[in-house]
Parts: structure tokens; C-alpha cells; sequence
């Protein structure tokens, strides 16, 4: 016959796990979606599907991960089409900020005499920076710098491997660096650097711009 | 290690992903490598500001709303109660079906209760006194005439002498009672066969149109059951199911009728235990 009393007990387990995890979840559903409605029907559908699935779940495997494949899952299939439609634009500024990224080398940010440069940057700044990353890019840089996953966890939940989560990480990070360092040239908090006059649009409101208008 | 490695290792180098023994191979080169010290410091500089900005953890990170939980938590409770639900289907679904089998059994059971067909079965076994004897079928058809209200055909059946007839009813209808015996020279054992005619100009009798028949067995007869327009036919025998379909629904064959044609056709009976041969 049915446990309803271990059925019972491991759907409230359940409900106590997932509201310790709702923060990091909401979190990072605001960064994939970008509007805090989207984000809460997210966390929703994932916590939902969880509920649902939770019979299927691991008993000390890592609960936090399980429900970050969730919400990948859920957001990548829920919002396919908005992310096919908006990828088409991102893959060609992807290419562009990617070439940008390429020809000006690493050591050029390491070599900046203003190095701090970040430390005066607000988090509105890195947030908006995120966001601007394509979603292949901005989901390992959520998952690593945001939530602090391991890349196995990484590669666990985006169901790719570790040399994937690496390589992506690397490129996001690089990418973000780039958008960061333009909006402080742009804010003035960086002096602009040679090629970079007054009165230049920067790279990130230009990318907006393109974007509003795509 | 050279400066080139350190390019691809520097970022799981910060991030932790390294052992002891790749660690201090990386921290050797460092040791040794002003640029990359310089860049490995900025790169975790970096990190750190990344986190310390953007970290869903700091003091003014985005927290799920209170509508958030409870929308959640009503969710939640909406799936236990579907799940209830879903659980009590499955259980129900049992009863369902027990009650499902338990109706039809009802049904059955009615319908073989047809309170009609166990009267009829009641009448022809009593046996009551024919009040007209030994009449062609249009005479008894005749004496019928002024006493009841609808038209009695008096059909012929095959290997059957129509014996007698009487007035009776089937429950709160009055009813023409035929009886047919097979032929003394036929059978030592005289079989009877009673026909109950009555009218049903309302349909309120569950009786099939014929050519389909219901059979109901009651008392040790069988009894079958239809209908032709606003008139009810029930024929009660000893006679064995199959014989009775043959015999009722057998159409224009057997002997020819003398009588203008009835509304039930030529019934053309053998009873089984006249039948020769396989």
C-alpha cells in the first residue's frame, strides 16, 4: 500500500530545501530573464517541476545543483523561442565583441596602470554587464562567479563537458571585463584609452542601442 | 610551466580547481614570473569584485518576494492535494469500476426481473381454463375482437396447433392469452407454447422492436419479449433459446397463413425434440 506518511514527510523535506535555496534560485532567474516576473515564474516552474520530480531525486546528492539544472532546463526550454530570437541578435554582436576581445589581448587589461578600476564600479554596473553577456556565456559565469558551483557541478548541470564549462567560463569572463572596462571608460571612472575619443558611444549602450532598435 | 600555460590553467587555478600538486607547480611559475604574478593578482582582483558586486549573497542582493513563497507555498499545496486527489482516483477508480460491474450486475438483474415477463411466465404456468377451444387462428382472432382494445393477430406457429385462448393480463395490462400445444400425434409428451398480446400504445414497456427479441428466463420458461408498433408480444415455452429465435424471428417460412398477414411474421417452430438429424 501508499507510505503517505513518508510521502508526506519527504514532500515537506522538500518544501524546507527548496525555500532554503529560493534566494540563489530568484537570483539567478533574474539574470537569465532579465524582469523580476519572468524571474518568479521561473523559480515557480522550477520549484513546481522539482516538487513533482522529487521522488526522483538522489537522497544526499546535491540538492542546489539538482534544482539549478532545473531551472536551466526549464528556462532554456520555456523560453526557447525568446532566447532563439534574441541569440539571433546576440550571435552577431557575440562575433563582434568576440573579435574586439581577440585583438585587444589579455595583457593589455593586465598591464592597465588603473587596475582597480573595478573597485569603483557599482553593482548595478556588473549586473548590467552580465545580463549583456549572450546566454551561453552568461549561464557558466552565473553558475561560477554567481553561485559559486564547481565546474563539475557546472558541467552537471548544463549537461556539457568540464572542457566546455572552462572554455565558456574563460570567454565570459573575458567578455565581461571588456563590457566593465567600457563602462568605466564611459562613466569616466577609467580614463579612455587611445582609440577611445569623448564623446564615444560606448561599446555596451551602442550594443543596447542595436538591440532596442533590432 | 610557461607563461602561455598559465593562460589556460590561471582561471581554475583561481577558482579552485586544482590539487595540491598542480597548485605548486603553478605557484612555482609564479614565484619566478612578475607578469603573470601581476595578472593572475589582477584576474583574482576580478573575481572578487565580480562576487562582492554581483553575489546573490550580499546585503542587497535580490531576494524572492513574500509573493514569491507564497504563491510557492500555495502551489505546493495545490500538488499534495492533486496528489490526494490522484491517490483517491486510484482507489476510487477500484470502487469505480466494483460499481460500474455492481450497476450493470443491478441492470442485469432488473431487467431479468422485467416485472412484465415474470407475469407472463406467473400466467402461462397456472395454466388458467381457455375460454374458446380448439378455433382456427381467425376465429380466435375474432372472439378477441369486442373484448379488448387493440387487434389480436393470432400468428401460426410451424409444428404448433393454436389450443385455445382466454383473457388475461400481464400486470396491469389486459392481455390476450393464445396457447399452441404441438400435436398429440407429434410428441407423447404435448408440448404448450403461450402467446401474451397487449397493447402498449404509450411504449411504456421495455420490450425491443422485433426482429430483435429478449429472453428472460422466469419460473423454468423462457420468456421472450417484443414489440411490433403499439403492440407487446411475449412468448413463454419450454422450448430452448435458440428454437425460440428461430421460431419468432424465422420470417415468412413455414406454413402458409390463412389470415391476412400479422404483424409478427409465419413463426415456424420445431421444438428441439422434434427435430431429427443433427
Amino acid at each position: 500500500m501508499l507510505d503517505l506518511r513518508q510521502n508526506n514527510q519527504s514532500k515537506a523535506e522538500f518544501e524546507e530545501l527548496a525555500l532554503s535555496h529560493l534566494d540563489p534560485l530568484y537570483s539567478a532567474a533574474l539574470r537569465l530573464t532579465k524582469n523580476e516576473r519572468d524571474a518568479e515564474d521561473l523559480v515557480q516552474d522550477t520549484c513546481m517541476r522539482a516538487y513533482r520530480f522529487f521522488d526522483k531525486f538522489e537522497r544526499g546528492t546535491n540538492i542546489k545543483a539538482w534544482l539549478f539544472k532545473i531551472l536551466t532546463n526549464t528556462f532554456i526550454n520555456r523560453y526557447r523561442r525568446k532566447v532563439k530570437e534574441r541569440s539571433v541578435v546576440e550571435g552577431v554582436e557575440r562575433e563582434a565583441v568576440h573579435d574586439q576581445f581577440v585583438s585587444r589581448d589579455a595583457t593589455d587589461f593586465a598591464a592597465n596602470p588603473e587596475q582597480y578600476f573595478f573597485d569603483r564600479l557599482l553593482s548595478d554596473d556588473v549586473l548590467r554587464s552580465i545580463d549583456a553577456l549572450p546566454i551561453d556565456f552568461r549561464l557558466v559565469v552565473i553558475l561560477a562567479d554567481l553561485q559559486e558551483f564547481s565546474y563539475k557541478e557546472i558541467a552537471e548541470i548544463l549537461e556539457c563537458p568540464v572542457g566546455t564549462v572552462m572554455s565558456r567560463l574563460f570567454r565570459g569572463r573575458k567578455l565581461l571585463q571588456k563590457t566593465l572596462r567600457e563602462y568605466a571608460e564611459g562613466q569616466g571612472v577609467l580614463s579612455k584609452s587611445a582609440e577611445g575619443g569623448p564623446g564615444q558611444v560606448s561599446q555596451l549602450e551602442e550594443y543596447r542601442r542595436r538591440k532596442k532598435t533590432a | 610551466m610557461n607563461c602561455s600555460d598559465l593562460q589556460h590553467v590561471l582561471y581554475p587555478f583561481l577558482d579552485g580547481e586544482y590539487g595540491p600538486e598542480e597548485r605548486v607547480e603553478i605557484d612555482d611559475h609564479l614565484a619566478g614570473c612578475a607578469d603573470c604574478a601581476r595578472r593572475v593578482n589582477l584576474e583574482s582582483k576580478f573575481r572578487d569584485l565580480i562576487r562582492a558586486k554581483a553575489s546573490p549573497r550580499r546585503p542587497s542582493g535580490p531576494k524572492a518576494s513574500s509573493g514569491l513563497k507564497r504563491r510557492l507555498m500555495a502551489g505546493f499545496r495545490q500538488e499534495r492535494q492533486r496528489r490526494a486527489q490522484q491517490r483517491l482516483l486510484k482507489v476510487g477508480a477500484v470502487a469505480a469500476v466494483a460499481l460500474a460491474a455492481g450497476g450493470s450486475y443491478a441492470r442485469w438483474h432488473a431487467s431479468s426481473r422485467n416485472p412484465y415477463q415474470e407475469d407472463a411466465a406467473l400466467h402461462h404456468a397456472r395454466g388458467l381454463p381457455l375460454e374458446i377451444k380448439d378455433a382456427p387462428p381467425e376465429v380466435v382472432e375474432a372472439w378477441f375482437g369486442d373484448k379488448l382494445d387493440h387487434r389480436v393477430p393470432v400468428p401460426q406457429l410451424h409444428n404448433f396447433m393454436v389450443a385455445g385462448a382466454r383473457l388475461s393480463n400481464v400486470k396491469d395490462r389486459p392481455a390476450a392469452y393464445i396457447r399452441y400445444d404441438t400435436p398429440g400425434l407429434l410428441s407423447p409428451s404435448p408440448r404448450r407454447v403461450g402467446l401474451f398480446v397487449f397493447g402498449d400504445a404509450e411504449g411504456s414497456v421495455d420490450a425491443p422492436a422485433f426482429p430483435r427479441i429478449e429472453l428472460e428466463q422466469h419460473r423454468g420458461y423462457n420468456v421472450a419479449i417484443w414489440r411490433q408498433g403499439e403492440i407487446v408480444y411475449q412468448l413463454v415455452s419450454d422450448l430452448q433459446e435458440e428454437d425460440i429465435r428461430r421460431m419468432v424471428t424465422s420470417g415468412e417460412g413455414g406454413s402458409p397463413s390463412r389470415r391476412p398477414p400479422s404483424p409478427i411474421p409465419e413463426l415456424n417452430v420445431q421444438p428441439a425434440s422434434l427435430r431429427q438429424g443433427p
